[in-house]
């Protein structure tokens, strides 16, 4: 069985008019069921969430009590005073056991653009912390343009849908530092074959979509996937793990 | 025994359940992939094993309705019994639309084929003719009914006027779920087909818990969609095993009775 390591997953958030706030526990609860044995997790939903800094508090406290959940922060510029500086949320970041930072330019109101979070990326870049980024928040051009500008610093997309798949694939070609999440939208006909065979399994990682998605679709889509075994160990937990091992703490 | 469950996390065939995917495509579309052909699909089945896809053409979706169906006719004759198919209905002309259908079921095709992102309505005089004979040989007519997007609200009046229809609502769950379950359970001649890419969190357990067990079917809209990922929704769902199979086989069966002697 392939070992999993979920690189697309949440709880403790919120919609608008909806009732239901995902749990760490119904999390855990689905990766026992399904034999996931960590996720890196994210406040989601994000819609409601306008306080990082407590979000990220109870994201620490959450995963400090289950060893298999890791914590992956939102991090933004400090560019007005009103969170800490970049390097502190780094090393609260480290030295809470995170993996990997999230950023949300789109909800929390900023920029990829030097001038507005030059200094956070050339940070998170240093120390070679992977950024995960929700694609449906960023048009393809700025994705390129942080990549580039940040050439050591990696990226991983998640929440991409089926049809942008003439922009992933040059995306992920060009830009070495891009890697994927599988988690949902990503349903496409061979996709994972593709990439796999245009820019290497180890630019894959494993993950799910909850709470937005269901959580057995992207194992079954990795499961079945026409590729060797030990790239579906790639994919399942290695390369995030290897992403993870890179951080300079 | 081993489950459905333990089989897809373990990657293993499927092969035993006779599983049937009620919706899937041949040829080009704005989504690449580098291969158009029958053989693609036909692959993507073998992966876990599904037995039957039942399939439209969509790389000439729109005016070329001939054409569509020709692409469909070639791949039906390679492969019969692993894909079944649906007729494309363009509705500009509704004297070629009878006559289209008409041959085509001669061919063999099982069901017909509507797009409401052709710009027409289901409800557009055009496609009259297709549903007629639809109603005449009790077919069933696949229709793309995503939730948000017109085509939903014209499938009562339809099933009024078509009883002897299967009225298969493709992408039931993406969104706005409630809307399919109060279809479904409007229209004794609907069946909610459950591909969309989202993967949308428990879909599958609330159309469970909201519409008669036989009146959800499986498809997977692969190509474009990726099959194995579909079928990941059933597998992992948390409804009893024999439901499952229900979903991903018999009831398929049930509405293709005719094109499956």
């Amino acid at each position: 069985m392939i070992d999993l390591f979920d690189a697309q997953a949440g709880f403790g958030g919120a919609r608008p008019g909806q009732p239901w706030i995902p749990t760490a526990e119904e999390l855990l609860g689905h990766m026992e069921r399904l034999s996931i044995a960590r996720a890196l997790v994210r406040t989601d939903f994000e819609e409601m969430d306008g306080n990082v800094p407590l979000s990220n508090q109870i994201l620490y406290e959450t995963c400090a009590k289950h060893k298999s959940l890791v914590p992956c922060p939102t991090v933004l510029p400090a560019t007005c005073d009103d969170v800490p500086p970049e390097q502190e949320q780094i090393n609260e970041l480290i030295g809470n056991g995170g993996c990997a930072a999230t950023i949300r330019p789109g909800h929390d109101s900023w920029s990829v653009a030097e001038w507005c979070s030059g200094r956070l990326f050339s940070m998170l870049e240093e120390r070679r912390v992977p950024v995960l980024c929700r694609q449906a928040g960023f048009e393809f051009e700025a994705i390129a343009d942080l990549a580039g500008r940040y050439p050591a610093l990696p990226i991983v997309l998640f929440q991409v849908g089926y049809r942008p798949q003439r922009l992933l694939l040059p995306l992920m070609k060009a830009f070495k530092n891009v890697h994927l999440a599988i988690g949902s939208p990503y349903s496409v006909h061979r996709g994972i074959e593709t990439l796999t065979a245009q820019v290497g399994a180890e630019r894959l990682l494993f993950g799910t979509g909850f709470p937005s998605a269901d959580l057995m679709p992207a194992i079954t889509m990795l499961a079945y996937a026409e590729i060797s075994d030990s790239d579906k160990r790639l994919i399942g937990s290695a390369n995030l793990d290897r992403l993870s091992g890179g951080i300079r703490k | 025994m081993t489950t459905l469950l333990e089989k897809g996390r373990l990657g293993k065939s499927l092969a035993e359940y006779g599983i049937i995917d009620m919706h899937a495509h041949l040829g080009r579309w704005s989504v690449p992939w580098q291969d158009s052909s029958a053989e693609h699909l036909i692959r993507a089945m073998d992966q876990s094993g599904v037995k039957t896809s039942v399939v439209s053409s969509l790389e000439c979706a729109g005016f070329r309705m001939e054409a569509c169906n020709e692409v469909m006719y070639q791949a039906l004759r390679r492969y019969p019994g692993r894909l079944l198919g649906y007729v494309y209905v363009w509705p500009g002309d509704p004297k070629a639309v009878r006559a289209e259908v008409e041959r085509r079921l001669k061919q063999g095709f099982a069901g017909i084929k509507m797009l409401i992102l052709m710009g027409y309505d289901y409800l557009y005089p055009g496609y009259e003719p297709a549903f007629e004979i639809a109603n005449e040989r009790r077919l069933p007519v696949l229709l793309h009914t995503y939730g948000g997007q017109k085509g939903l609200d014209e499938v009562p009046a339809l099933s009024s006027r078509y009883k002897d229809v299967s009225f298969v609502l493709a992408h039931a769950g993406a969104q706005k779920v409630e809307e399919h379950i109060r279809v479904a359970n409007e229209c004794g001649n609907a069946y909610l087909e459950l591909c969309t890419s989202t993967a949308t969190y428990r879909a599958v357990e609330t159309l469970f818990e909201s519409v008669p067990l036989e009146r959800i079917v499986w498809g997977a809209d692969d190509m474009p969609l990726n099959m194995s990922h579909q079928l990941g929704k059933v597998l992992g769902a948390e409804i009893p095993e024999e439901a499952k199979v229900q979903i991903l086989s018999t009831n398929a069966r049930r509405i293709l009775k005719h094109a499956l002697k």
